[in-house]
């Protein structure tokens, strides 16, 4: 009946409309690049009179003399009214959404908002940081460019993830990493080795309740968006992106001791305390006793020998370290006619290591399909990469299989290659020859995973109404990873000299599988209606359903004929005459959750907002009693600006003030797995050799998410003319039902288990400025910096004090990770005996745990940020980016090998060249005499402070002349990069970023890389 | 009509959601859950295997009494072990009352085993051959948690008094439970109804078909007849242990090889409950440990109340040849499997006559020739040319059978809870102490009962100390 209306009403407008006086206006629509655009809709307002622009970008429109004004839009550019005037030939430019600056879109994975309308703390990063750098994880690229996020990379090695952490550690026992959202679809964490950062075009880091409250049990670790690119409408783009360059060797702070040295510093000790043949520095000096016992023979003999070792001087960095290669290529299309826009892209990137034996290779593939008409929206977005990387053994472990540990503590008095010309290493057993023993390993040995992952989105809308939408999202993401080890028995550690066990001298294959596949659907009905051109209202009704699959399995088989070698076809079965039996195991689980979820805005007249979001998430990880968990957020925001007292006010250009508070859950750091609340019951037991039932996990029928509530106060502003522009954000963040320990009653069977009973706080600040200090046509320059505070404090543990955890401790009104050590006082220059200090403040030579203390500080820095800038010269561009962070320690565990000489120097390690120890009365050392060991104390701890130069790029962009006699191009770029380029800290580990825990554990270096690029669009 | 239109497609919705979240009723494929733990009748069964294992917890017990009573001094090998519980300086804390406040939580694991079995044990799958089992898991059940409840109320309350402290009942798994005390009176009738339970679901067993290593009707009787004892119930005491002596299915042994080769495993004479040791070192070893030493000795107190014509004085001490000789605790000291692997006596036929004998002489109307006769059967059997004795007076009888009861069940965890009963003090022999300070234990002292576990106190609001610690 309506829709009949509507037709008459239509035909009797038309009727009038061919009555009324027209007039043809004709013109040209643009888009980037001042390249036409295609398919642009241009429409008389307040008539249906509308047109498309042909290829070249040109239309042609009748208009009744009546109409006022024309608008033109275009899908993915700001559409514009245009105000009719004489002229009949009008060429309109369009802006690209995303790079309006004024309109800058922010994406919090379920829908878009304009910046100026979005009530949360967010910072949106642009593809120009995330594309071309040399990193196998994205997430390595995010340190220094978002307040409040801390990014440590754990390991230099290729392909590693990060540790990234979002205004602080809100889990004692559960975990802090954000959710990742890519393309809407929620993906798996710390798994991102095959997703290829060139096709990202944004990414938002969402860090507040206004954002985090929408995934509700998922978000209280905070949110990042990833956003991959679109087509281009217009013409289809071929662009090539290719990059190569060198990982340069790691530089670190500890100086081992050259050969002089070290003997030098065994002679030492060896005045004081003796030693044996480990220290030749000593044991062949003239001036031990031994020597004069020796007859005329003999003392010839060690001069002879100690003359040979001091000619010796292995420089075992040489042989742990590289420099490694690497290379990526890029072609991607890009382009569309009319309702269709298509991206594609292939990449190859190829990475090497800076340590033997390790490396990353990439295949990946992407294709993005987007259409949209009136009413229908579609877009898939689908990603398929394959990964290869290659591994060291034992990296971030105090193990003599660790390189980076080695590389430390192996004495320059050793050989690393056998003398006999063979080439082999100069291995064998004890502490002179760990070295070749390690890389007897890495030559012989194989460590490896083949990893294949696909992400699919997809969503599609549909208008119902003028103001309703309906829509579905939904994706997949799925991980499939083989990882292979062979251990070979050719490998001096595997042979019988260093071993008797059957199955480590045989050899060994594991081969492992491990599969995670998610399927996610989420629809959705949105309302969304301007009423008097003043109340904007947007309410949105959203379902979701999640479901995780795991699966895995790996077997270990040993007896691995060399000849054949990695490979699962060489294993021997195992028998009860060669002990060789294969271990297998693996496991499989699932987990689904269940959501509602709305969201409502409304604006009032651009000046107010108010938004809020509620949630109710049903998880299978709970037990059914507390299966269902509400959350939800308010927020507001005020546009100063837009108030009439305002106006006269120029040198503001914007100004408003955000808040929100809400609720969400941790659960995608649940530390219980899939099934964690029931109890489990294990038949291992015996009853005298008879089988038993009993219960082997207790589970927690009261278990329920570690929830967040946080409050956040936000300011953006832009002052003088937008050339100034920034945010300020301040928030407390308050995790309750947080996890502890706790003893259970001995009614309750009287173990200890974990539950919902503390508190913790994170509180800070955040600050974002931005200063165009130049911006004219040839000449941009701008400053970028940010910066943010927090401060962790645990509040409650369930009534309890304090209590351990591995070698830390919890303690309430402490941050989590404060490290807990016993004082050092220093060496006594009286005797060179070590001194501590107890708990009332005594020095005493005699240790004792007992005396430890908890006021060193934290491993996580409280302050940290990064500043940088951005030059555009002409032809030239240039960016430079530093990140720091401020207030942590560590305890540096390889100072307690390398300035440690009883036990280490002595078993005959090498030494660190800072080695300072007592030699007689009256020295003030830093080690004691070598008549006292020592203990681990706040000795070692020491500062991970640190600046680090994290990008610097320098480009040349073609001249427009240039490509136009070229003709066959339209965009080329070339480009010199460095990364990692220098450090400024005290820290003497081998990374203050590296291994996110309280101690060193000799971890993989982020390496140094200088690269080249070139970018060139057809 | 467009509300209805909406209306329609909300009930849509909903029940399509609805249906959905039974997609969040997922378990576990990979480990043994509440879901599939219990899935046969012999599931339960191995659970009940579980239950009888926690048992072992009794050990416990013969040790902290023997140590805190006149049965044992710190051997010469002791360079620490049990002493302070010895010196009576025990608390509650773990470091310094280990010995004391861990059966505490031994005794409820127990517990809790045995109630998440009953739990499950209704809907485990049985064959109609099987069926019957369900009942007598059932009644074993019953009967262990019964005997756990009363071995903690004798444990960590004072002498049957009841209105007074008893423990707190369980009769449900929950390991979230805060509960608080109930009276003595309470857990008594808790037991005394696990226990009639118990009997009903049992079988009949005749001496062919009786086992000492599960719960039936006759050792679920001698259960009975221990806490009617305790209670004070004497017509009872004596109604229970003679059914137990009747059913003859445990005679008295006869002579020094059959009562030795109870003490080594060579035989099961007397034992009406024994816990299993297939392997591993227990009770014996806290005394003696493999390589010799002597840690806990017996004391001279109580070996000098045998005589040589007393078969069990070698069946229960003897001495490394040592100079001077070093005595040591025989009874559990080894067995064929070597070590110091040998089953755990928990209930023995002797305690039968020596109960009846007791309630004889502690009857409203006192029975000394009955008393009498059950002392001199029991003698009879133990003492080579034995001669009946008579008495003149239930006290003179009573006094009796305690001197009895000391020797018989020295080291089996009967000691302290005699003399608590009988409202007697701890009088250690004079060379058995190294200080006076610790000589005597006052009857009624408050270290007649052990302190409740430190933790315990701090995870439950509603839990009451004992007094004096």
């Amino acid at each position: 009946m309506r829709k009949l209306f509507t037709v008459f009403l239509c035909s009797i407008l038309a009727v009038l409309q061919v009555n009324a006086q027209n007039r043809t206006i004709t013109g040209k629509v643009l888009g980037d690049n001042n390249a036409p655009l295609s398919g642009a809709t241009v429409q008389v307002v307040g008539t249906s009179s509308k047109t498309l622009t042909n290829e070249a970008g040109n239309f042609s429109i009748s208009v009744p003399t009546k109409s006022k004004s024309l608008q033109i839009s275009y899908v993915g550019y700001t559409a514009k009214t245009i105000a009719i005037g004489k002229e009949n030939n009008i060429s309109v430019s369009l802006v690209n959404i995303s790079a309006d600056l004024d309109e800058v879109v922010v994406s919090t994975g379920i829908s878009k908002q304009r910046k100026s309308e979005f009530t949360g703390a967010g910072t949106t990063i642009s593809a120009k940081a995330l594309v071309d750098r040399p990193v196998g994880s994205f997430d390595q690229l995010l340190q220094g460019q978002v307040p409040g996020l801390a990014a440590l990379t754990l390991s230099g090695a290729p392909g590693a993830n990060t540790n990234i952490i979002i205004r602080g550690q809100g889990s004692i026992s559960g975990g802090s990493s954000p959710l990742y959202v890519v393309d809407g679809i929620p993906v798996e964490a710390g798994v991102f080795q095959g997703l290829n950062p060139n096709d990202f075009e944004s990414l938002d880091v969402l860090r507040d309740a206004a954002a985090s409250s929408l995934y509700g049990s998922r978000g209280s670790a905070g949110v990042i968006v990833i956003t991959t690119k679109k087509g281009k409408s217009g013409k289809m783009k071929f662009s090539y992106n290719g990059q190569f360059g060198q990982k340069a060797k790691p530089d670190f702070a500890f100086k081992p001791m050259n050969t002089a040295q070290l003997l030098k510093a065994q002679e030492d000790y060896g005045k004081i305390a003796g030693g044996g043949s480990a220290m030749p520095g000593w044991y062949y000096s003239k001036l031990n006793p031994r020597y004069a016992t020796l007859g005329p023979a003999g003392q010839a003999q060690a001069d002879f020998l100690l003359d040979s070792i001091s000619k010796i001087n292995s420089n075992w960095g040489d042989y742990v370290f590289r420099n490694g290669n690497f290379s990526n290529h890029q072609i991607s299309l890009s382009g569309g006619t009319g309702k269709t826009t298509i991206y594609s892209s292939l990449e190859f990137y190829n990475e090497e290591g800076t340590t033997p034996r390790t490396d990353m290779k990439r295949v990946s593939l992407r294709n993005n399909v987007d259409y949209a008409d009136d009413k229908f929206n579609f877009s898939l977005q689908s990603s398929i990469a394959y990964t290869k990387r290659n591994f060291q053994q034992s990296t971030t472990t105090n193990s003599l299989g660790n390189p980076f540990l080695i590389v430390n503590l192996q004495a320059p008095t050793s050989l690393v290659f056998k003398p006999d010309g063979s080439g082999r290493y100069a291995t064998g057993v004890g502490s002179a020859f760990a070295g070749a023993n390690q890389l007897d390993l890495t030559r012989y040995d194989l460590n490896y995973n083949d990893q294949l992952k696909v992400v699919l989105g997809m969503t599609a809308s549909y208008k119902l109404t003028n103001d309703i939408t309906a829509a579905v999202t939904s994706g997949v993401d799925f991980r499939e990873t083989q990882s292979s080890n062979y251990g070979s028995k050719l490998a001096f550690n595997r042979t019988p000299a260093a071993t008797s066990t059957p199955t480590v001298l045989s050899g060994f294959q594991t081969e492992g599988l491990s599969r995670y596949l998610q399927l996610n659907i989420r629809p959705s009905i949105n309302y969304n209606k301007l009423i008097a051109q003043k109340h904007k209202i947007n309410v949105s009704v959203l379902g979701e359903y999640l479901t995780q699959y795991g699966k895995n399995f790996s077997l270990t088989g040993y007896g691995i004929d060399p000849r054949t070698p990695n490979t699962p076809a060489a294993i021997t079965q195992g028998n009860a005459v060669n002990l060789l039996y294969a271990n297998v195991g693996g496991g499989k689980s699932q987990n689904s959750l269940l959501s509602f979820l709305g969201t409502g805005t409304y604006i009032y007249d651009g000046k107010y907002t108010i938004s809020g979001s509620y949630r109710y998430d049903g998880s299978s990880k709970l037990p059914s009693k507390n299966r269902w968990t509400p959350f939800y957020s308010v927020s507001a925001k005020w546009n100063v600006m837009k108030e009439k007292f305002m106006s006269n006010v120029k040198w503001i250009n914007d100004l408003s003030v955000r808040a929100s508070y809400g609720g969400s859950g941790n659960s995608d750091n649940f530390p219980f797995g899939d099934f964690g609340y029931l109890p489990t019951y294990t038949s291992t037991g015996t009853y005298s050799g008879i089988p038993t039932l009993t219960v082997s996990s207790l589970g927690n029928p009261d278990l329920k998410w570690e929830t967040v509530y946080q409050t956040n106060l936000g300011l953006d502003f832009s002052l003088f003319k937008g050339r100034l522009y920034g945010s300020f954000d301040v928030y407390d963040k308050r995790t309750k039902d947080l996890f502890v320990q706790k003893q259970l009653t001995a009614e309750g069977t009287g173990a200890s288990i974990t539950v919902n009973a503390g508190t913790m706080q994170n509180k800070g600040a955040e600050m974002l400025l931005n200063f165009d200090i130049i911006n004219k046509k040839n000449l941009r320059w701008t400053i970028t910096a940010n910066a943010a505070y927090n401060k962790n404090t645990i509040l409650d543990l369930g009534g309890l004090d304090s209590y351990p955890s591995g070698t830390s401790l919890i303690s309430v009104g402490k941050a989590l990770g404060s490290i807990y050590e016993v004082k050092w006082g220093g060496v006594d220059p009286a005797t060179g005996a070590p001194l501590y200090y107890t708990k009332d403040g005594k020095l005493t030579t005699t240790y004792s745990a007992d005396y430890a203390v908890q006021d060193y500080g934290t491993y996580e820095a409280p302050w940290k940020g990064g500043f940088g800038s951005q030059l555009r010269y002409l032809a030239f561009d240039f960016s430079i980016l530093f990140s720091w962070q401020e207030g942590a320690v560590k305890t540096d565990n390889l100072e307690y090998f390398v300035e440690n000489p009883v036990g280490f120097m002595s078993g005959g390690y090498n030494q660190s060249a800072d080695l300072n120890f007592w030699k007689k009365p009256g020295d003030i050392a830093t080690t004691p005499s070598p008549l006292y060991g020592t203990n681990f104390s706040s000795k070692l701890i020491h500062s991970t402070n640190f600046m680090r130069l994290r990008d610097l790029t320098i480009g040349y962009n073609m001249p427009q002349n240039l490509i136009q006699k070229i003709g066959f191009i339209s965009r080329a770029r070339f480009f010199v990069q460095g990364t990692n380029l220098f450090i400024w800290t005290k820290w003497r580990g081998m990374d203050p970023e590296a291994g996110g825990t309280n101690i060193n554990l000799s971890e993989f270096p982020n390496p140094r890389a200088v690269t080249m690029g070139l970018n060139i669009t057809f | 009509m467009k509300l209805h239109k909406y209306l329609v497609y909300t009930v849509l919705g909903a029940s399509l959601l609805g249906s959905c979240s039974k997609q969040l009723d997922l378990a576990p494929t990979d480990v043994f859950s509440d879901v599939n733990a219990f899935s046969t009748i012999s599931d339960a069964q191995l659970a009940v295997n579980g239950a009888y294992v926690r048992y072992g917890t009794n050990a416990n017990t013969i040790y902290s009494t023997a140590l805190v009573t006149d049965e044992a001094k710190l051997g010469v090998d002791n360079n620490g072990q049990g002493a302070l519980t010895f010196r009576y300086q025990y608390s509650s804390d773990g470091t310094t009352g280990g010995d004391v406040t861990g059966a505490y939580t031994g005794y409820y694991s127990l517990i809790d085993q045995v109630n998440r079995t009953l739990e499950k044990l209704p809907s485990v799958i049985a064959t109609s051959f099987e069926e019957p089992r369900r009942n007598i898991l059932k009644g074993q059940l019953l009967a262990l948690r019964a005997l756990a409840h009363f071995d903690l109320l004798q444990t960590y309350s004072k002498a049957y008094s009841p209105s007074e402290l008893g423990v707190p009942i369980m009769l449900k798994s929950d390991i979230l439970a805060k509960p608080a005390r109930n009276t003595m009176a309470q857990v008594v009738t808790q037991i005394e109804q696990d226990l009639n339970d118990a009997f009903t679901l049992s079988p009949a067993v005749t001496a062919a078909s009786f086992q000492d290593t599960v719960m039936n009707q006759v050792n679920i009787n001698a259960i009975r007849a221990r806490v009617a004892l305790y209670k004070g119930d004497y017509a009872n005491a004596i109604t229970y242990s003679t059914a137990v002596i009747n059913s003859n299915v445990k005679p008295l042994a006869t002579n020094a090889a059959d009562f030795g080769g109870i003490w080594t495993d060579a035989n099961v004479f007397e034992t009406l409950f024994r816990i299993r040791y297939a392997t591993g070192t227990n009770i014996g070893g806290l005394w003696t440990t493999t390589s010799n030493l002597v840690y806990i000795g017996p004391a001279d107190k109580l070996m000098s109340t045998f005589t040589n014509s007393d078969i069990r004085k070698a069946a229960y001490f003897a001495a490394y040849p040592t100079t001077p000789a070093k005595p040591y605790v025989n009874k559990f000291f080894t067995s064929s499997r070597g070590g110091r692997v040998v089953d755990m006596k928990a209930i023995r036929i002797a305690e039968m006559y020596l109960i009846r004998a007791e309630a004889y002489a502690k009857s409203a109307a006192p029975n000394i020739v009955l008393g009498a006769a059950d002392l001199n059967t029991l003698r009879g059997s133990r003492i080579a040319g034995y001669l009946n004795v008579s008495f003149t007076s239930a006290a003179d009888l009573l006094t009796a059978v305690l001197d009895e009861r000391y020797k018989e069940l020295c080291f089996e965890g009967s000691r302290l809870f005699d003399l608590k009963r009988n409202n007697l003090p701890v009088n250690r022999g004079a060379t058995d102490v190294t200080s006076t300070s610790w000589q005597t234990l006052p009857a009624g002292n408050f270290r007649f009962v052990f302190p409740i576990p430190q933790y315990e106190i701090l995870a439950n609001p509603n839990m009451v100390q004992n007094p004096g610690y």
